[in-house]
This record gives C-alpha cells, structure tokens and sequence, in this order.
C-alpha cells in the first residue's frame, strides 16, 4: 500500500526534533491550568506527525512550546527540554531563537482569515521572510515569492494584491508558501485546513502533502481530524489532558487502537460507509486543566476503569515495537501486544 | 400531508453588484418525524433556507406551506402561534445565547412570551427541559460563558424545545464541538425525535453526521439543489458530479476501502447575478457547451432520485428514458 511505502522512507532519517518530558502550566487568577503533563516525543525528517485531540487538550501549546512563542507570563515551562537537531533550545539566546523561526521551523495558523497582514501585498508579506532569513536584496526575494505563489497553485500576478482579494482556501495556500519559502526543516501546522470547506480542504491537503513529500519536510499535523491524519501522516500521537495517551504508526492507531480514549474517540465518529444505529459517544467532558487528579485523566469517562486506576498516574508501556499507550491496564502486558 | 411543503423558493439579496441569488427556485416537503437533512458548502444556501422557512428573512418569491396553513405572506401577529411550532438551533453556541440570561431564563424565556405554560409553573418546566437535554440541574442560575460548548448547546436545544414544536431547523448544531461532544449531541436529538415524533431539517456540511442523521438528503450548490434523494441511495448511486467529489474529499478516518480523491479545480463562483447555466459547470471535469448555455433542470432520474445535470445519464451510463420532475 502508499501508506506502507512512505513509511519505509523517514523511518531511518536522523532525528530533527526531540521533546523529552515537557510540562508547561498556565498560570492564572484563577488557579494553575497545567496545560502540559509530561509530553515525549521525537520527529525525523521526512516524518509526517498527526497530532490529534479535542480543544483543550494542549495541542496548541505544544507548537508554541517548539516556536518558543509561548506567552510567559501565564504560561511557565515547568521542566522539559526540546532539542533541535540535537541542540538544547533552552541554551539558545534570543537572536539563535529568531533566526529558527521561520528559518528551520515554520508554522501555519489555523485561521488564515487573521494570520496574513491586512495592508501589504501578498508578496511583499512572504518576501519579508525571505529577506530576513537568506539576507537577499529585495528583488530576489519578491522572485522568491513568486516561485513559491507559483508552487502552490496561485499565479505569480497575483503577488501584488492584498489579502481581502483572496478566498479562504487561497488565503491559506498564501500562509503555506509563506512558511515553505526558507525550506523549513520542521512545518507545524495548526489545524491548518478546519476552517475550510471539504472540496478546498482536500485541494491544500493535497498541496501540502505533496510539498511535505518533495521538500522532504518534517511535519507536524495539528488536528481533530482523524481524517486528516489518515490523509497526509505516517505517525500519529493522540493527546488527552495534555498527555500522549497513545502513540504509534497509522496502521497501529487506526487498525488496533488501544487506549480507551482512542477507541472511544473512533466510536464518536459517524460513518460514510457503516450503518450504526447510534454512536458511540464517550461520556461526560474533559477533566478541568486546574483540577487533574493525580491518577488517570480520562478515569471519568472510561468505560473500562477499575479501582486499579485510581491507585497511580499510569505508565506509558509499548505494547509492540513503536506502539506506545499510557493505561493502567497494559502495566504488566509490556511487550504483548493484545 | 406532509408537514412542511416549500415550492419555488427563492431568496434574493440586494448588494451593490446585483442581486445575490442565495436560494434559487427550491422546492420540497418533509413529513412529520422525518429528518431531511441540507448539505452544501459554506456559501451554498443553506443557512438562509433554514431562515427563509422561519419567516427570519422574507423569501422573494415561492410558496411555504406548513400544516396545510400558507406561512408565505401571513404577518407577523398570524405568524406568531406558527413559531411555536417551529423552532431552530443555532450553528454557534456561543452567539445563540443572551450572555446576560441564566440559564433557566434562557429557557423560560419562549414560554413567558407565547403564555403556552402558566406563570407558576414555567421554572418547573424549565427544569424539566434541563432534564430531557441532560444538564444538571444545577447549572440553573449559571450563565453561559461559564459552560463549555457541549453543554451550551444542550442549553440552545431545551430552548428550541420548550414550546413543543413538531418542526426544528438544525443549522449546523454540532459543527463547532469536539467529536466525543459531537456524538453526544447527535444521540440526543436522535432520542427526542424518537420521543417527541420530532421533523428536523437538519443544515450541515458535514456527509458523515448527515448520513447517520437523515432520512432523506438533498445537496446545494450556489443556492440550488443539485441532487436529491433519499440517504441510503444518496451513498450507494451517487449521480450528480459535484455530489461525487464533495463525498470523495471528505477525509476518511480509516486505512481501508479508501476512496479515489476527485480534487475540483477552482472555488465557489460567485452567487451574485450568475449565468443563466449549470452554475457548477466551471469547475465540473464533465462540462460541456450544452452546460454553459442553459440551466439544468431537476429531473427524476429513477423514482425519487432527483439530480440536475445535463449529462447525468451519460457520465453514470444510464440509458432509460426520464421524466421532469417539478
């Protein structure tokens, strides 16, 4: 199959980014919102990461976490390291930090209605990129725009018109070029198509998966959508209450999901295919960020708790090679996949 | 007879550039307990039918007929007894709520304005509606920005419930909650249809919730409807070609039995003044100069499947002979 032949190509690629034990709080009047518990993870090039959750669930900051763009104050980077390309981000000063972004890790927006400058041109907006990181005079950099306007399938005239001129659909294609014109090594993409309709959903996941393949970027997908994820990734990481529950390849989240939480997640979904007389929705809602309990998350909501759940914060166990979940019931079936 | 009858809708609206056609020459009926559920892109219509239905726009022309009583031209004192009959849940549960009003006030508020329960007993009513729609009771005297979306929209459905209406228009009800939400809500008000021999008209973009929702489906496209037809035949005969690709772009959440994509060039023409042709022919991989001279018209290709293609026949290999519909 595609999926089993893109899979075989990033696999032995070195590794781009590494976050190893991350937890970010937000702290307000309120309380502490602990936004981030402990996240782990790795990216290599070429990799295409689905990173899926509901609202909440602390995709969001994970992105700005990379971008180093987190708001202090309230947010607070507890402990946790981000590595990139094996370096420590915490050891970067603020210049190294400015040149990456933008440079080796780009980022697109969810809403490309409010990321894109209301009174400069298209152009001269993903010039100014271009300009700041290559240092190039102003001509070769508005060429630059061109060809990338031209690589997602806008024509090169269109360069000196203002945002308000273009689509939805458009708009986005605009931030997509914005954030490929320094050939970034890492593309985070905050649930970069939600905002779309389906027909022009499917025209920039296209764009975006070929581009992810040409480029041979690292990704990372951002969504709710375990369809998207099915469309353009090879690994996908499923976070609740900001915790990887569950982490594996497609074929092991989609064909063998274990953890309760990416099964009910699954359950909730309404078929194309399949006559399902009623879903199955997973009870009540997210536990409050101010108010974790200290064993697992999703205790609340799972149809599978037992009194063990309550005794400890779970483990997470790979269950088989590269297919990692964090539930009390795997502790002692390390290894076996069930 | 069937509860609602809508013949030759139209909604024009007057813009600086012309008049925007956004619902053009609809017609339909839906019988009482059904679900007919409007799918389209944003754009399409489909918000404005819902509207234009509800008398919270004035159609242009057409005829609506609910109950055997003609709504189209009654005023708004004979239209006022109608509204409890019809009712409506708002896409975005966050604009749809006064956020001044408690939640049991939000509630009461449709009772004390058409007297349908006695002054004494609307609080105890309400909370009846919070029980049906499952929300606490004790959410009562809290206001909206302090629940979540899952919850305010269960708050918009007890409203929409609370004159026992035999009609509801869902203008994308679940479109902005979270799928495990999602799911809740859809199985709630699949539950009060069962309960309450409730008709929806159910507006979504959303194929997969329209699937599980409705009985029978019809798509928009720039203001008409191009397809229409009951559910199950919808996904297993799909004939109109916009119907096609706006089923094959949906991103599937499994690895298997994965569809071919048909990726549509280009976007939405404009609704304002378009050609007199198939509005969908630009962006159609099948069009034709027949397409670009003359609008199609909805034809009933087999019983009870309407589609409005020049070519439908031809692209889907039929070969008996049809008739118009309308």
């Amino acid at each position: 199959m595609e999926e089993k032949k893109k899979f075989g190509d990033y696999r032995d690629n070195e590794e781009v980014l590494r976050i190893e034990d991350l937890v970010v709080h937000y702290e307000t009047i309120d309380g502490v919102a602990e936004a981030l518990n402990g996240i782990n993870l790795t990216l290599r090039r070429g990799e295409a990461l689905g990173l899926v959750g509901e609202t909440g669930a602390g995709k969001t900051t994970i992105a700005l976490s990379i971008m180093h763009l987190l708001p202090v104050p309230p947010s607070h980077v507890i402990q946790g390291k981000i590595y990139l390309d094996g370096k420590d981000m915490d050891e970067m000063s603020k210049k190294e930090l400015r040149d990456i972004r933008g440079k080796k890790v780009a980022m697109i927006f969810q809403d490309p209605m409010t990321a894109l400058n209301p009174v400069m041109t298209v152009g001269t907006q993903i010039a100014e990129v271009v300009r700041l990181h290559d240092h190039v005079s102003k001509a070769e950099a508005m060429l630059r725009a061109q060809e990338m306007l031209r690589i997602v399938g806008i024509p090169e005239t269109r360069a000196n018109e203002y945002p308000h001129q273009f689509s939805g659909g458009m708009k986005q294609r605009v931030i997509i070029a914005m954030a490929l014109a320094c050939d970034p090594e890492i593309l985070l993409a905050d649930e970069p198509t939600t905002a779309l309709d389906v027909t022009i959903q499917a025209q920039v996941l296209e764009l975006m998966r070929n581009l992810q393949r040409d480029f041979n970027t690292a990704l990372i997908m951002i969504t709710h959508d375990f369809g998207v994820v099915a469309d353009i990734c090879h690994t996908c990481a499923v976070i609740y209450a900001g915790e990887i529950v569950e982490y594996g390849t497609l074929e092991q989240i989609f064909d063998n999901p274990q953890h309760p939480y990416t099964k009910g997640l699954f359950g909730s979904l309404p078929s194309l295919d399949k006559d399902v007389e009623r879903l199955d929705s997973i009870r009540g809602l997210m536990s409050d960020p101010m108010d974790l309990p200290k064993y697992c998350s999703f205790y609340d909501r799972c149809d599978f708790c037992s009194e063990e759940c309550k005794k400890c914060n779970p483990r997470t166990v790979e269950v088989e090679p590269g297919h990692l979940v964090k539930c009390v019931k795997f502790h002692d079936k390390e290894g076996a996949a069930v | 007879m069937s509860l609602l009858e809508v013949y030759n809708l139209k909604k024009y609206f007057n813009t600086p550039r012309g008049k925007l056609h956004a619902v053009d020459d609809v017609t339909f009926t839906i019988d009482q307990g059904e679900t007919l559920g409007v799918v389209g892109e944003s754009g399409c219509g489909k918000s404005t039918l819902g509207k234009t239905i509800l008398r919270l726009t004035e159609p242009t022309a057409g005829k609506m007929i609910f109950d055997g009583k003609d709504i189209t031209a009654m005023n708004k004192r004979q239209f006022k007894p109608m509204r409890q009959d019809m009712q409506m849940i708002f896409q975005d549960p966050f604009a749809s709520l006064n956020p001044r009003n408690s939640v049991k006030t939000i509630i009461s508020e449709p009772m004390k304005i058409h007297h349908t329960v006695p002054k004494k007993e609307i609080g105890a009513r309400a909370e009846e509606l919070m029980d049906t729609v499952g929300l606490a009771r004790r959410y009562a005297e809290t206001y909206p920005h302090e629940l979540d979306g899952g919850r305010r929209q269960r708050i918009g459905i007890a409203r929409a419930l609370a004159l026992n209406p035999r009609f509801i228009v869902c203008d994308e009800p679940v479109s902005a909650l979270d799928v495990s939400i999602q799911a809740q809500i859809i199985n709630l008000l699949m539950d009060l249809q069962e309960q309450h021999n409730l008709a929806y008209m159910f507006i979504t973009h959303d194929l997969s919730v329209v699937r599980h929702i409705s009985t029978r489906i019809f798509v928009m496209y720039l203001g008409q409807v191009v397809e229409s037809c009951a559910t199950k035949e919808l996904f297993a005969t799909t004939l109109h070609p916009y119907t096609k690709a706006l089923l094959s772009a949906i991103p599937v959440p499994s690895l298997h039995n994965r569809r071919e994509k048909i990726i549509l060039k280009g976007e939405l023409t404009s609704p304002i003044e378009p050609k007199e042709c198939c509005r969908f022919a630009v962006r159609c991989q099948f069009a034709r100069e027949e397409c670009f001279a003359s609008v199609p018209p909805l034809r009933e290709i087999s019983p009870g499947h309407n589609v409005a293609c020049h070519l439908v026949e031809e692209i889907n290999g039929i070969h008996s002979t049809t008739t118009t519909a309308q």
